[in-house]
């Protein structure tokens, strides 16, 4: 009994922390996709992004120019 | 590694970007029908106001310098909404893996419906009120950073706001009756003190752009909105039901 929630509960954890953090990892790709203007792409790159994300940013309603 | 009880890592996030890409579709679906007329007219707008003050060039060549055409802008609209769906549907399957048996509702169905829910108040409502949607004619360039952190920052207090209403409701410490006037308290005076903290980052409506215009596209917004967290959740809850027993099921519902 000891030795399997010994074994368990860092499985849990490590699980739990591993999901949240992909979770967290998809929340900042959406905020990539839709707020990135320049911070990690050259200028083009971003105005390309910006453009081409530019129906679907208006529509989500995130802040644009 | 994986618990006997608990499904693998990877069909939680299977389920949440089928869920997420049937919301996202019928997201892009929405789009298309509801929010597409407003911004074609908004750019109408733009595009006379921009040939008005350059009046100097006899032709218009907006469309020749354009990095993306209206058309590739039309259908890539449609895309991002889709790969957004499915983010955001991998996103809410895992937290709703850990988080969900936290959420009130006495099925697993129930408590994804909440997290729907509360992801349309945090995510889609909360920052839709402070910073409202806004069609492709209005926008400050100058404002774009403030409404943008303003609009994080929403989202990030909204989120706060709801853990801290459930983490009331949820606490041990109160009489039950107690709690729900407590969590009802916390939820009122928590979005009334957001309310006036939050700044007002909101542009002014341009006088060329018509009201009507501007709500029109804010309804069919927040419509689009609402429809895909509907979609995530209905179809989230609907993977999460248990497969093996429909004849239980069906007894029960009999019974019922």
């Amino acid at each position: 009994m000891a030795h399997s929630t010994t074994t368990l509960v860092p499985g849990r954890v490590a699980s739990a922390a591993l999901g949240l953090a992909l979770a967290a990892v998809m929340l900042l790709g959406v905020l990539f996709l839709l707020q990135e203007n320049g911070l990690l792409l050259s200028a083009d790159a971003a105005s390309y992004l910006h453009e081409a994300t530019h129906d679907a940013r208006h529509a989500l309603g995130v802040p644009c120019h | 590694m994986s618990t006997a009880s608990a499904p693998p890592l990877g069909r939680t996030v299977g389920h949440g970007a089928l869920a997420g890409a049937v919301a996202g579709g019928l997201g892009a679906a929405a789009l298309s029908w509801l929010v597409e007329p407003s911004i074609r007219a908004a750019i109408a707008i733009e595009e006379a106001g921009s040939a008005h003050e350059h009046t100097a060039g006899p032709v218009h060549d907006h469309g020749a310098e354009a990095l993306v055409s209206r058309s590739e802008q039309v259908v890539l609209g449609l895309v991002t909404v889709l790969v957004v769906g499915v983010l955001v549907g991998i996103a809410f399957a895992l937290v709703h893996r850990f988080l969900g048996s936290r959420l009130p509702g006495r099925t697993t169905a129930g408590t994804t419906m909440t997290l729907a829910g509360l992801g349309f108040l945090t995510f889609t409502l909360a920052p839709a009120l402070v910073v409202p949607a806004n069609p492709p004619a209005v926008g400050d360039p100058a404002t774009v950073d403030l409404r943008t952190v303003t609009y994080l920052g929403t989202i990030v207090c909204a989120v706060g706001l709801a853990a801290l209403v459930l983490g009331v409701a949820r606490s041990g410490a109160l009489r039950p009756g107690t709690r729900a006037v407590a969590a009802v308290a916390v939820g009122v005076v928590g979005t009334a003190v957001l309310v006036a903290v939050l700044p007002h980052a909101a542009d002014p409506i341009p006088a060329n752009v018509p009201a009507d215009l501007v709500w029109e596209f804010r309804i069919a917004s927040l419509a689009q909105l609402g429809l895909m967290w509907l979609a995530l959740g209905a179809t989230c809850a609907w993977l999460g039901q248990p497969r093996s027993a429909p004849v239980s099921r069906a007894e029960h519902l009999v019974r019922a």
